[in-house]
């Protein structure tokens, strides 16, 4: 991004307990931010997909089998975002989407300081 | 195909028409709408108890929503209907049933027939006579007393914002190119209107219960759900003649994507070239009548990724005289306008990309 580096306050760090979600508007980007078990995720609220609002999707796990086993599991509870309008899947740590790694959220940087969580846009 | 005059984005189209913009209709919305006995029947008693409250239309197990990961919206109003056109910039939408394309495979023709005309008046009274310009609806038919199914067509075919018939094709058993059906295809021919077939992933249950059983997830069954239920229907209308016995009426086929129909179109002028004598009524292939009298709306636009080749099927049935936009919303497997626009827009010249988004729709719909 050639975009000059900039940092916007999203809420103090006690206001999103993990679990939580939140959804801030930024320089007119509409940012989801997630704390997942103490990390910070921050994602545009836009589906590489179709531009639906994946900010707004289920967090949850996803389902995993071998093949030519048996069971089936459910892995990863809390790491996956799904998206609302078709159900696309993915990773809210990479970004990426679980079925074709050429699909990729846009994700951002988050920071942490005093007490205050950051998003930073620009600049890398 | 015009090399020049592209359109350049989605903001050059005059009109965007939504040629199967579904309803979630609620079983209990229906019952003000209901004939007797069958509202008085839902009126009374525990209604806690299955059927009591609101009929009970047919459920199978299968995951639709993915325990959550999905999430159907809601258009069962007039606003939340008005709320989709704006997001995805429609000019008009063909109001489609959801729970009433299910119709078909009720076992009672009697009480088939009640909720198709309980939810024909709630679309009336509820999204087309105070809704906007825009909204347009197809009536909505159960195939199972075809008598009836005509009286309906006749009851309601002046309104002036039902532009069509519509029936679930998952389930219409024997298929529409049964004699049965006459009198649904005079009632079209009367009243100068098109006939509308959508299929029914939930129909499968009975319509085609070893596909059904032998599919063990929703994904499974909806790659052949769709495609499948339109072959079927297709095959047997040309095989019988239809469009030569009743060469006015424009058939639509809904939410089965492109690449069906060269596939099924090519397969069985295959068969007529070689037994010709087991189709004495067509007077020409079967593709013939398929590009003049056959129209499909688009999504899921589910083709391969690459432009030029969903480019290749269109051409293979003059798509862009018979191709209508249509998105589906809210189904999980809706396609929005920019999706279209970016497949076809480098490959066709601007004329043919207009017909696809509208043109063609205005024209069988009578949508001005």
């Amino acid at each position: 991004m050639s975009a000059e580096r900039t940092r916007h306050r999203i809420c103090s760090v006690d206001e999103l307990e993990p679990g939580e979600r939140i959804l801030k508007t930024v320089s007119d980007r509409e940012i989801g931010v997630f704390n997942v078990d103490g990390k910070f995720h921050a994602v545009a609220n836009y589906c590489v997909h179709a531009g639906g609002p994946i900010c707004e999707g289920r967090l949850s796990g996803m389902v995993t089998a071998e093949a030519g086993e048996w069971e089936w599991d459910w892995a990863r509870e809390g790491e996956i975002l799904a998206c609302p309008w078709h159900g696309w899947e993915f990773d809210i740590d990479s970004g990426e989407f679980l079925a074709d790694d050429q699909y990729r959220l846009i994700t951002y940087e988050t920071e942490i300081e005093d007490g205050t969580l950051y998003v930073v846009l620009g600049g890398a | 195909m015009a090399t020049q005059d592209r359109l350049r984005s989605i903001a050059d189209l005059d009109v965007v028409i939504d040629a199967d913009a579904h309803i979630s209709e609620k079983a209990e919305q229906l019952v003000p709408y209901l004939d007797e006995p069958y509202k008085s029947m839902f009126s009374g008693g525990d209604k806690e108890s299955a059927n009591v409250a609101k009929p009970g239309y047919p459920k199978d197990e299968l995951f639709r929503a993915l325990g959550g990961k999905l999430q159907w919206e809601d258009v069962s109003t007039a606003e939340a209907e008005m709320e989709a056109m704006e997001r995805f910039g429609l000019d008009h939408v063909l109001i489609t049933p959801t729970l009433n394309l299910y119709l078909p495979i009720f076992s009672d023709e009697r009480y088939a027939h009640a909720l198709s005309k309980a939810y024909n008046d709630f679309v009336v009274a509820e999204f087309l006579d105070d809704g906007p310009d825009g909204f347009k609806a197809a009536i909505t038919i159960s195939p199972l007393a075809p008598d009836k199914a005509a009286e309906e067509i006749d009851r309601l075919a002046d309104h002036p914002d039902m532009v069509g018939v519509i029936v679930g094709s998952t389930g219409v058993f024997p298929p529409l190119g049964d004699r049965r059906y006459d009198p649904i295809y005079e009632a079209l021919e009367d009243n100068d209107m098109p006939f509308v077939l959508h299929g029914a992933t939930g129909s499968f249950t009975s319509a085609h219960p070893f596909i059904k059983r032998g599919m063990k997830s929703y994904g499974e069954l909806h790659v052949l759900s769709h495609p499948v239920t339109q072959m079927f229907q297709m095959t047997s209308m040309l095989g019988q003649g239809i469009p030569e016995r009743y060469p006015d009426i424009d058939i639509v086929f809904q939410e089965a994507g492109i690449g069906w129909i060269p596939f099924t179109m090519y397969r069985m002028d295959n068969e007529y070239e070689k037994r010709r004598s087991e189709f004495p009524t067509l007077r020409k292939k079967p593709s013939e009548y398929v590009k003049e009298n056959f129209y499909f709306t688009t999504q899921p636009m589910i083709e391969p990724k690459q432009s030029k080749y969903v480019a290749w099927f269109i051409e293979m049935f003059d798509g862009t005289d018979s191709l209508m936009f249509s998105t589906d919303f809210p189904h999980y497997d809706f396609d929005t306008p920019e999706e279209l626009f970016n497949m076809i827009r480098n490959h066709f010249g601007a004329e043919e990309v207009q017909k696809v988004f509208g043109g063609n729709a205005a024209e069988v719909f009578g949508i001005e």
